[in-house]
């Protein structure tokens, strides 16, 4: 059965807080922007009210014609609880299981590749591909428990 | 007796938090990787395109183990040797493909750029006379980015702005996610987009044709 719409946005809270909690709090951030973007654009063609004409617009590099008595307006979608649990759980496997698979993909075909920073920076980072190879089994239980959550949120 | 939503959530949490402890999730360090697996491409594409590739510092020697920069720099920065690859096809002019480099844009200001091939004529004069690169001058400019989340809208802004400034035709988008209006709004300037792109997945081969594309461009036109 599936989980109650109100339940899934508790869990999704309580994912977002402990993932926060846990030094993760740049998923939560990219996640929360893009739920405040909105899921997608639609189209719907509105008909024209005969009482309001083309508008003058001197300034306007393009010109709109309502065809045929019909305007097409967009309109953006909002995502639901469980598609925003799904969004923050998509972003994990992006951060860490996609971000590995990228490592590996450079440590195979390369002996070593360094970053370093250029000049004086404020937080110094320098790391080395393939270092994230040695966390294969907390990747693997982390693929195992994502599944698991979709499927019981999904019923 | 199956796992609770709230213990699943604990568990992923406790896993998340480990692989935080030993260096994952750390945006900027995922952007460069994203970038070498980029680049990594582009050298790919040359390579299938009959280019002999060697990697080199800026004094040309060969180098094996590669050395990039975390944030874009100048080409003709001696504060470490960079790495960038050496592409030659045969009776072509050189080229290079370079990492986090500025390029001088149509308005005369720098521009980061993630990879960008350009010939190594343009990169001699540069590193000889500490100047940035000129935009006429390049064969591809790409615009690499790693998110977690789908794309935010105003990458495409930001792209198009790269693309008023360089020449469009040059400019590529590569991100690892997708997002269905920023790809319509690059679709409707055509800009080249290419989204999804992994290890495995459709969009690095798409990208590596675009590229092998502009490679074989360059060689028809040179």
């Amino acid at each position: 059965m599936p989980i109650p719409e109100q339940e899934i946005r508790r869990l999704f809270d309580k994912l977002a807080t402990q993932l926060r909690e846990r030094g993760a709090s740049t998923v939560v951030d990219q996640v929360i922007d893009e739920i405040a973007q909105g899921k997608q654009i639609i189209y719907k063609t509105v008909r024209r009210r005969t009482e309001i004409g083309q508008l003058y617009r001197p300034e306007s590099d393009e010109v709109i014609r309502d065809r045929g008595g019909r305007r097409e307006y967009s309109e953006t979608l909002q995502y639901s609880s469980a598609e925003r649990l799904d969004l923050l759980l998509q972003a994990l496997e992006r951060a860490i299981i996609d971000a590995e698979t990228i490592d590996s993909e450079l440590s195979k075909n390369y002996r070593s590749v360094r970053f370093v920073p250029e000049q004086e920076e404020g937080n110094v980072r320098i790391f080395r591909v393939g270092s994230l190879g040695s966390n294969i089994k907390e990747i693997e239980a982390l693929k195992v428990h994502i599944a698991k959550l979709r499927a019981l949120v999904e019923g | 007796m199956p796992p609770t939503a709230d213990e699943l959530i604990n568990a992923i949490s406790d896993s998340v938090g480990a692989l935080v402890n030993v260096g994952a999730i750390t945006a900027s360090a995922d952007n460069d990787r994203f970038e070498a697996y980029v680049w990594s491409i582009v050298v790919r594409a040359a390579v299938a395109e009959s280019a002999a590739v060697t990697y080199r510092d800026p004094n040309k020697n060969v180098v094996n183990d590669l050395l990039f920069r975390t944030s874009p720099g100048s080409i003709s920065s001696k504060a470490s040797p960079f790495t960038h690859a050496l592409i030659q096809f045969p009776v072509k002019p050189e080229l290079e493909a370079h990492i986090g480099i500025k390029i001088q844009g149509k308005s005369r200001v720098p521009h980061e750029c993630d990879v960008v091939v350009l010939p190594s004529s343009e990169a001699d004069t540069c590193r000889s006379t500490n100047a940035h690169p000129r935009h006429s001058s390049i064969v591809i400019a790409a615009e690499c980015k790693y998110y977690y989340s789908n794309l935010p809208f105003r990458l495409s802004r930001e792209f198009l702005g790269l693309c008023k400034e360089m020449r469009a035709v040059d400019c590529y988008f590569a991100v690892n996610t997708s997002k269905e209006s920023v790809e319509k709004v690059l679709a409707y300037y055509r800009c080249h987009c290419e989204t999804l792109v992994l290890p495995s997945a459709s969009g690095s081969e798409t990208l590596l044709h675009a590229f092998r594309k502009a490679f074989r461009d360059f060689k028809r036109l040179n």
